[in-house]
């Protein structure tokens, strides 16, 4: 049971990152690599302030954070003309030091006795309740709280005037411009609200597990990718959907994942060195099944028309 | 309304690639004209509305709107007052959004604010009498997503999306050829409607001689970036196709323009 809970406060807090993902691989259209850099970068001032018992001021400067990250990027790819995907490896890798900086050159930090946004929760921890305690069942639903909140006010964004030019900028650039609207600025915008909620995934994840480790952004992006192929996979059935829906078909995936991903390492003798080629499988998978799924459909289709 | 003078626009130049696109183009058109424009291809009528659109660079030259030189004006502030269709149907719309969500794009055009709801029940009912105008049957899809759209629907869509905020000057470039003939006909008529109704000024491209003089009040022909022969409201009145064939069919190597599809 604990480990169940475990499992989906985790996808939860990776259903709130791949958001990001999701904001640039699908909407805007372009793969954006700070990821892994910027969920660190949350994660490295989550940490700091959490040492000075400021966890809620840790997650809201993680947001802005990571909003200049993104910015970053966004200029480099823009206005420097740098190809976006070395834009955004640049962005994380400079990064990386970036965050030595901030936690003051430590490779890791615990928590254990500082104040993070789930320590009111901590007396519950003696109330058992269905084989496990109290204090995780309401960790659980603050961040199912904070999660709604996100995709509420996500969803109203894309629905903004600024919202739907962002949409239309990944979608048909050309037609933007002949709009009248200047699309590296909606590219910029969209690159620093992407990265925004992935360090704020960061800061999130860091105050849940009570540790920081400058290791914890790697394969970020990978999973971010990881949670929209899966999402989409078993929930998208119709090819026009509501982008709110999306939002939470990708929260589902980052959850399945993550079960995915838990089931895997029950298996004796795998090891968790063994993830990041677990994690490329799985997607290898998500993409390759439904293809196959589809065409075997087709096949049995044909083979009953030819019967009738 | 619009002056062009000496423009010069040159690909690639100083290399064995050198192509002068434009040669030296003089035009100008009043409020309210409608130009059509033929020629061969390669002749450099699309050079001629992407330059207007500040979407190539121009050698030297110079382009009046309303008397505002735009000549170095960046093309999304330009689009402010030109709208666009082109010939790919794909081009002009957002596929993945909706029909009233591409409208309401448009609609903002120019007076944005940022974090108002883009789609706003209060404009449904006028953005459906503006689609029953096409009389395709859109104003019942508002939430159907464009790229659902047949090619014909998706430029007719785009056509109305260029004219709705009523641009002082309208570029159409081949804008019906990759529609069936039934279609461009529509598609033609629509456009004449509602160009004279909103009284926008228009440059049309076309390769079919018929369509140009059928349509407009003023027409040239181009070749090799130059404007071989321009024919005013009077002069194109008189105009019929057996004359511009006889008036240049010498010169001209490339007759193809001149099919009577
Ligand atoms: N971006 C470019 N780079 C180099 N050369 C170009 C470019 N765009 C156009 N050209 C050349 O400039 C000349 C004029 O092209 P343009 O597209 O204006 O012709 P057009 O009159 O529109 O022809 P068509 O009827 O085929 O559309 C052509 O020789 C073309 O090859
Ligand atoms: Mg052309």
């Amino acid at each position: 049971m604990s480990l169940i809970m475990t499992c989906l406060q985790i996808g939860l807090v990776f259903g709130l990152m791949s958001l990001g993902v999701f904001i640039s691989f699908k909407i805007l259209d372009t793969p954006d690599l700070t990821v892994d850099g910027s969920f660190t970068l949350g994660a490295s001032i989550s940490a700091i302030l959490c040492l000075h018992n400021l966890p809620i001021l840790g997650l809201l400067i993680s947001l802005f954070a990571g909003a200049i990250a993104g910015i970053i990027t966004g200029i480099l790819h823009t206005k420097l003309k740098i190809q976006v995907v070395l834009a955004g490896i640049l962005t994380m890798t400079a990064l990386y030091s970036v965050n030595f900086w901030i936690t003051g050159r430590k490779s890791s930090i615990t928590l254990y006795n500082n104040k993070t946004i789930f320590s009111f929760l901590s007396s519950l921890k003696q109330i058992e309740f269905l084989g496990t305690n109290l204090k995780e069942v309401f960790s659980l639903l603050l961040i199912i709280g904070i999660l709604v909140c996100i995709i509420l006010i996500i969803n109203y964004f894309f629905k903004t005037n600024l919202g739907m030019a962002i949409r239309a900028t990944g979608d048909n650039e050309a037609m933007v411009r002949a709009s009248s609207i200047n699309t590296d600025t909606m590219k910029i915008i969209s690159f620093a609200l992407a990265n925004a909620l992935v360090a704020f995934g960061g800061a999130l994840y860091v105050q849940h597990l009570s540790n920081y480790d400058s290791q914890y952004g790697v394969g970020m992006m990978v999973i971010g990718l990881a949670a929209i192929i899966i999402g989409e996979a078993i929930f998208k059935h119709k090819k026009q959907m509501k982008l709110g829906k999306i939002f939470i078909i990708v929260v589902l995936g980052a959850i399945i994942y993550q079960i995915i991903f838990m089931l895997a390492l029950l298996i004796d003798g795998i090891n968790p060195i063994d993830i990041k080629i677990i994690t490329a499988l799985i997607i290898v998978l998500s993409v390759y099944v439904p293809q196959v799924s589809k065409s075997i459909k087709k096949k049995r289709e044909r083979r009953r028309n030819n019967l009738c | 309304m619009l002056d062009i003078i000496n423009l010069k626009v040159i690909f690639n130049e100083n290399t064995v690639d050198e192509k002068r696109a434009l040669d030296g183009i003089d035009l100008h058109l009043d409020e309210g004209d409608f130009l059509t424009v033929i020629g061969s291809n390669g002749a450099g009528k699309s050079t001629l509305l992407n330059s207007i659109l500040g979407l190539v660079e121009t050698k030297s030259g110079e382009i009046r709107l309303d008397n505002e030189i735009i000549t170095n004006k960046p093309s999304h502030k330009r689009a402010r007052s030109i709208g666009v269709v082109f010939q790919n149907p794909l081009l002009g719309t957002a596929p993945n959004m909706t029909i009233e969500e591409n409208l309401a794009l448009v609609r903002a055009k120019g007076k944005w604010s940022m974090f108002a709801r883009g789609t706003k029940k209060k404009n449904r009912d006028s953005l459906k009498e503006s689609l029953k105008e096409l009389n395709l049957n859109l104003e019942d899809r508002l939430d159907a997503n464009v790229g659902l759209l047949s090619g014909g629907e998706r430029q007719a869509l785009t056509l109305l999306m260029a004219t709705l905020e009523s641009p002082k000057l309208l570029l159409l470039d081949e804008h019906t050829a990759a529609l069936d003939p039934n279609t461009a006909q529509t598609i033609l008529s629509l456009t004449e409607k509602i160009v004279t109704e909103k009284k926008i000024t228009t440059i049309m491209i076309t390769h079919n001689v018929k369509d140009a003089l059928k349509y407009g009040n003023k027409l040239i022909l181009m070749n090799n970036g130059k404007i071989m022969l321009s024919f005013d409201e009077q002069a194109k009145k008189e105009l019929t196709i057996d004359k511009i064939l006889s008036l240049y069919n010498n010169d001209l190597s490339d007759t193809q323009i001149f099919t009577n599809k």
